[in-house]
């Protein structure tokens, strides 16, 4: 439905006090221009105020015309040709309040008119207030105003789209569900409170289960009491049955008579057992004096054999003694032989011994001897030393000792001296003279001839030949104490040298190495004499003693000793020869020993066999001996006979007891006494066991178990059907999101497919090669276009710079139209200032993409900026030339 | 001329838990004061004797409460009371009997018939044989002693025995306890007083099962009710009334929504109930919006009448119609959704979705 306005004018409105008509518009592109402050934008506001404001609204005040008074009524007309169809709309607002539209001959007014328009175009009132974005729908998507293209928020006109959509064939299939989005989101909140998201229970539907499964649990331990219980009644009624048995039965009775008859039983074989006893005990007793009886028969046989014996046992006894006399005879012969032979040895030995003793004396006594010379010749040097020793130390006392400090002190004087007399020259008067020969002067006393020269240190009287006397008096001041020191100095030395008995200084030099020789050699003296001796010569006179002593108590030791017998032999030999003897001397002495205590055993033997014969002989002899071997023959046939008669009976006895098994009686006998205990015992153990039950079946039956059961099971079919209940729900709500969810998508999708085909229509204009996905809001979300390179890039449409956006926003603006445009609904773009971001080969892009929208759509766009739109193939009109 | 009260299954404890909390405490109290109205009944009737003929309580392990609570009710009726054991109350070696003789709640005029031996009413003019269950299960006829016991001349032969009378009611009751059918001909009884089966029952003239006197099933088995027995002298055939006694009635409604007109008739169903209604309702077939809104309306106005109702909708499908779906305005892909899930029919899962779908649509428009 092709859709064109082609008159548009304003009265009092904003700055458009006085009216202005625009008209001419052509059905596809037309450009207002004009600079800013000319209207453009109220232009706009009142397009936007014909359709989108109610005529009654009070919100609009901002139509109102700049310094003008309540009374203004703001108006619009707009002419228009809808699908061939003139449309003429009239609309004032605040003075006036009006709205007519008049559609060929048809007219419409007020609300009607209104709804009409809104109905046609797609859009909404505000049901309260000015009109917001979110009632202006269709126009608001396509009519882009200032400074918002780069915005799409297809949101606000999805319904409408799909009002104007619908039943379009798949193109433009269903887009929406009208509050669809609120329900679904209504729905998936309802889900949450009984599923999470991965679909199991939770909230209240968890709670549902797990009290469920509480109950159950519950009803599972009562229902095992019940059982218990049920059991317990089933059980006291077996103890009850058996006890009441038992009591009237007494299965006991029974065996108690079976047991007086075992220990009957048993009392006989006892009786039995006993006599059996005795008879073996007789049985005994018999073998016992047939024993004693042949015994004593025997020992009577054995008195005659006896007799014979000992004779032999005697003449033997004889034989043995005298082999044994002859054997201690022998043997004392040896003993005595041996006796002799170790003697002598003895005697051998002992000189043998004394003689290396002696030998052993002598050598000591050479060697005490030998060391005595040695000692008395160290002495002897050591006295030599020692008397050197003292002659050295003599001389050296001798000499007056002078010590080198000593000696430095002289010299320190003679210095003095000397300089003391140096001093007192130089200021000496000179005198020099120079006689001929014979001519002689007399200085004071000492007479002057030839040639000299003399220093007048005091005053002189020289006396010229021819009398005359020269006085020389020496000058200068001190003269005189320089003569004292000189003086005093060589009196101090004189003293020094005096006090040490010296003559000069160079004889003090001659002690000094005098005495300095004789202490070397006190010293030497001193080293000789610590060689000889080195421990002093005491020590060496206490050795020559000592010396002395050893060599005296060897000789005493010698003198003590016998005289040296001729023959005499090595010591160790006769040793030998002694040890020998005296081995053989013990041998032979225990022989002895041995042979006179066999001749002493072989003696009592033989007397021992006499007295025996003797007692044998009397034995044999006696009167009554016969008599008594008669009387013990009888008795042992009779003992026989007893014996052989009480063994049979002893035989038969133990036969018939074996056979009686008396062991097994007594088994019997303890086995019937344990059942009868034990057959009591569990007796009277069931009737406390029934006690017992009895009391914990009062217990039991008291707490009311099935009753409670029953409430138990009660909640829990009310919780389980409360669980089935919300199952259910939650699977039914589980269920619609998720077809919902399904369907919203999947409707989307339609709706994709033909929007993406027509915004490919534009894009390759602006980006050539690029492609843009469309997202659940049905905005280009993902551009992917070609990189320099070849390679393809995609970003988000939200990334890209406003100038892109706005690129972007008005291509898929465009698009929107031609669908809506397929659809058969009418459309008009409006561009308030579009495109002011872009750079100059974009805006060139877009200006194609413009042109070719433009061959569908009227498209209506104000720019301030009307030299860039001079290429648009249309006049650009200016909104300040009148008329335009 | 003797007269006899016969009742039985009192099912005394019976907590009906599985009903609403609110509900099942006055359904357990019903049936203690069936028991105070059959004394009412008895001393009113000036019966000489009451013959409860088994299961006069649920469980052996009811509370103590219980028991003396039952005990209480009797005091109403001064006369013997007879009280049979059955196989809910067996004469265990531990029962709720000897509970009760232990507690000291058994009044001198209730008589235990705890043992299967002659009991002598003469001042009444019969001796009861009873056979009372000593076992929870017996598969042997625990009234054959009846046929040699021997009785006084000149007084009634009154059985008195809880279990299934063979070959009668095979279908609906399990085979343990079994009762031969001819039992009165052959023990020579006057009167065979049966229990175990909840609705009133004449096996012959003069064997009857008198039914429990408070329903409490749903299946219609003319229960609620209580035997008058006169019996003119031995041998004479027993005059037998039937009186009602029950206070709640049970009910099952099968109901099965085709077409508008069988809601109609239910709702009428419903609309009829009164408080003392105990209803069990089972519905299928199916309902578009407009209906299923009238039931639900339905339901719930009768639910706050009746003593208790419960209604399984399971098998109920919820088919909207056209008109219904275009009245919800779903358009776009929750119209696509509903159209699915329409589509999918009988799945309940599919049904759930679709009732909550159009109940959020119907609140929104």
């Amino acid at each position: 439905m092709t859709m064109q306005i082609t008159r548009l004018r304003v009265e009092q409105l904003r700055r458009f006090r006085a009216p202005l008509e625009l008209s001419g518009f052509t059905p596809g592109l037309n450009i207002l221009a004009g600079p800013n402050e000319a209207g453009k934008s109220t232009l706009v506001r009142a397009i936007r105020a014909a359709f989108f404001e109610r005529h009654k609204s009070s919100m609009v005040d901002d139509l109102r015309p700049w310094d003008e008074g309540s009374g203004a009524a703001p108006r619009v007309e707009i002419d228009f040709v809808l699908a061939g169809q003139p449309h003429h709309l009239v609309k004032s607002f605040l003075g006036k309040k009006r709205c007519v539209l008049a559609i060929g001959t048809r007219q419409l007014e007020g609300a009607e008119a209104e709804d009409h328009l809104a109905q046609l175009f797609g859009y909404a009132y505000s049901p309260k207030g000015a009109s917001k974005t979110e009632h202006q729908g269709i126009p608001g998507l396509l009519w882009v105003e200032q400074g918002s293209g780069q915005e799409l928020d297809v949101r606000h006109a999805r319904e409408h789209l799909h009002d104007a959509l619908h039943g379009q064939g798949e193109a433009a299939g269903a887009l929406a569900a009208t509050g669809g989005d609120a329900l679904l989101e209504r729905l998936r909140k309802d889900r949450a409170e009984l599923l999470t998201g991965t679909g199991k229970p939770t909230g209240e539907h968890k709670q549902a289960i797990d009290t469920v499964a509480q109950h159950q649990a519950e009803i599972a331990a009562l229902d095992a009491q019940i059982a218990q219980y049920r059991e317990q009644v089933d059980r006291l009624d077996q103890l009850r049955r058996a006890h009441a048995a038992d009591s009237s039965q007494q299965p006991w009775d029974a065996l108690e008579h079976d047991l007086a008859q075992a220990r009957e039983r048993q009392a006989a074989l006892d009786a039995s057992a006993r006599q059996l006893g005795e008879d073996r005990q007789r049985l005994a007793d018999l073998g016992r004096t047939r024993e004693l009886l042949g015994q004593r028969l025997a020992a009577f046989r054995q008195q005659e054999d006896d007799l014979a014996r000992r004779q032999a046992a005697l003449d033997q006894a004889e034989t043995a003694v005298q082999t044994a006399d002859a054997a201690a005879a022998l043997s004392r012969h040896t003993a005595e032989a041996a006796l002799a032979q170790a003697h002598t040895t003895q005697l051998q030995a002992q000189a043998a011994q004394q003689q290396a003793l002696r030998d052993s004396l002598q050598q000591q006594r050479a060697q005490a001897q030998a060391d005595a010379a040695r000692a008395a010749q160290a002495l002897q040097r050591a006295e030599a030393a020692h008397a050197e020793l003292a002659r050295q130390r003599a001389q050296a006392a001798a000499l007056q000792p002078i010590a080198p400090r000593q000696l430095q002190q002289l010299r320190t004087l003679v210095q003095a001296r000397e300089q003391a007399a140096l001093r007192h020259q130089a200021v000496a008067t000179r005198l020099a003279w120079q006689l001929p020969p014979g001519q002689g002067l007399q200085l004071d006393a000492q007479p002057l001839q030839g040639e000299g020269e003399l220093l007048l240190t005091a005053p002189a009287l020289l006396r010229l030949p021819g009398g005359g006397e020269l006085r020389i008096t020496p000058g200068g001041q001190d003269l005189a104490d320089l003569a004292r020191a000189d003086q005093q100095a060589s009196h101090q030395l004189q003293q020094a040298l005096a006090a040490l008995g010296l003559a000069d200084l160079a004889d003090a030099e001659a002690r000094l190495a005098a005495c300095s020789a004789a202490q070397a050699a006190v010293q030497l003296a001193e080293q000789a004499l610590a060689i000889v001796a080195p421990q002093g010569l005491d020590t060496l006179h206490t050795a020559c003693a000592q010396v002395q002593a050893r060599i005296q108590a060897a000789d005493a030791a010698l003198a003590r000793l016998p005289a040296a017998p001729q023959d005499a032999r090595p010591a160790a030999e006769a040793a030998a020869a002694d040890k020998a003897a005296q081995q053989a001397l013990a041998i032979a002495r225990d022989a002895h020993a041995q042979a006179q205590a066999q001749q002493a055993a072989a003696a009592s033997r033989r007397d021992a066999a006499r007295a025996e014969l003797q007692a044998a002989q009397a034995r044999l002899a006696a009167p009554e001996r016969s008599a008594q071997q008669d009387t013990a023959q009888q008795q042992l046939l009779q003992t026989q006979a007893e014996h052989q008669a009480l063994d049979a009976r002893v035989a038969q006895t133990a036969a018939s007891l074996q056979s009686a098994r008396p062991d097994i009686v007594a088994q019997d006998i303890a086995r019937l006494a344990r059942s009868i205990a034990q057959l009591r015992a569990s007796h009277q153990q069931r009737h406390e066991q029934i006690l017992v039950l009895q009391s914990a079946l009062q217990q039991a039956g008291a707490q009311g178990l099935e009753e409670q059961r029953a409430a138990r099971d009660g909640e829990l079919q009310r919780a389980w059907r409360r669980q089935h209940e919300l199952q259910r729900r939650a699977a039914a709500l589980d269920l619609l999101c998720e077809r919902l969810q399904a369907r919203r998508q999947a409707t989307l999708a339609r709706l994709q497919a033909p929007l993406a085909q027509r915004l490919q229509h534009y894009l390759p204009l602006l980006l050539p090669g690029a492609s843009v996905q469309i997202d659940e809001q049905l905005a280009p979300a993902l551009l992917t276009r070609p990189r320099s390179t070849g390679a393809a890039e995609s970003g988000a449409v939200d990334a890209l710079s406003f100038g892109a956006r706005e690129q972007l926003g008005l291509i898929s603006r465009f698009a929107y139209a031609d669908l809506l445009q397929q659809a058969g609904r009418p459309t008009l773009l409006i561009l308030d200032d579009a495109l002011v971001h872009s750079d100059s080969d974009r805006l060139a892009s877009m200006k194609r993409v413009l042109f070719d929208a433009a061959q569908r759509h009227q498209v209506l766009l104000f720019t301030c900026h009307r030299a860039l739109w001079r290429d648009m193939g249309v006049a650009v009109r200016a909104l300040d030339s009148p008329g335009g | 001329m003797p007269r006899f009260l016969h009742t039985a299954d009192w099912q005394i404890g019976r907590q009906f838990a599985t009903l609403s909390p609110d509900n099942a405490p006055m359904l357990a109290e019903a049936r203690l004061q069936a028991v105070e109205r059959l004394a009412a009944l008895a001393s009113a009737e000036g019966v000489d004797a009451v013959l409860v003929a088994g299961d006069v309580f649920d469980a052996q392990t009811v509370s103590e409460r219980t028991v003396r609570r039952l005990f209480n009710a009797l005091a109403g009726f001064a006369g013997p009371w007879l009280l049979l054991p059955g196989n809910h109350d067996a004469a265990l070696a531990e029962s709720v009997w000897s509970r009760a003789q232990r507690l000291g709640a058994v009044p001198p005029n209730a008589h235990l018939l705890l043992e299967p031996c002659v009991q002598r009413f003469e001042a009444q003019g019969f001796a009861a044989l009873p056979a009372p269950l000593t076992q929870r299960h017996t598969h042997h006829d625990l009234t054959a002693w009846f046929d040699a016991a021997d009785t006084p001349a000149g007084l009634l032969r009154i059985g008195i025995a809880h279990g299934s009378v063979q070959g009668i009611l095979a279908e609906d009751i399990d085979s343990a306890n079994p009762i031969a059918p001819d039992r009165a001909v052959r023990a020579r009884l006057d009167y065979l007083a049966l229990g175990d089966w909840h609705g009133t029952k004449a096996i012959d003239a003069r064997i009857w099962y008198a039914g429990t006197p408070e329903p409490d099933r749903f299946r219609a088995n003319e229960a609620g009710n209580a035997l008058l027995v006169d019996i003119a002298a031995p041998g004479a055939t027993p005059q037998v009334r039937s009186v009602a006694v029950g206070q709640y009635r049970w009910q099952q409604i099968d109901a099965a929504l085709q077409v508008d007109s069988d809601l109609d008739a239910l709702l009428d169903q419903l609309a009829a109930l009164t408080p003392q209604h105990v209803v069990d309702l089972r519905l299928r077939g199916q309902l578009d919006l407009a209906a299923r809104a009238r039931l639900q309306a339905g339901l719930g106005a009768a639910e706050a009448r009746v003593r208790h109702l419960q209604a399984d909708q399971a098998a109920l499908r919820l088919v909207p119609t056209d008109a219904d779906i275009a009245g919800l305005q779903a358009d776009g892909y929750l119209g696509d959704v509903i159209a699915e899930l329409r589509a999918e029919g009988d799945s309940e899962q599919a049904q759930d979705a679709l009732a909550l779908l159009a109940g959020l649509l119907a609140e929104r428009a």
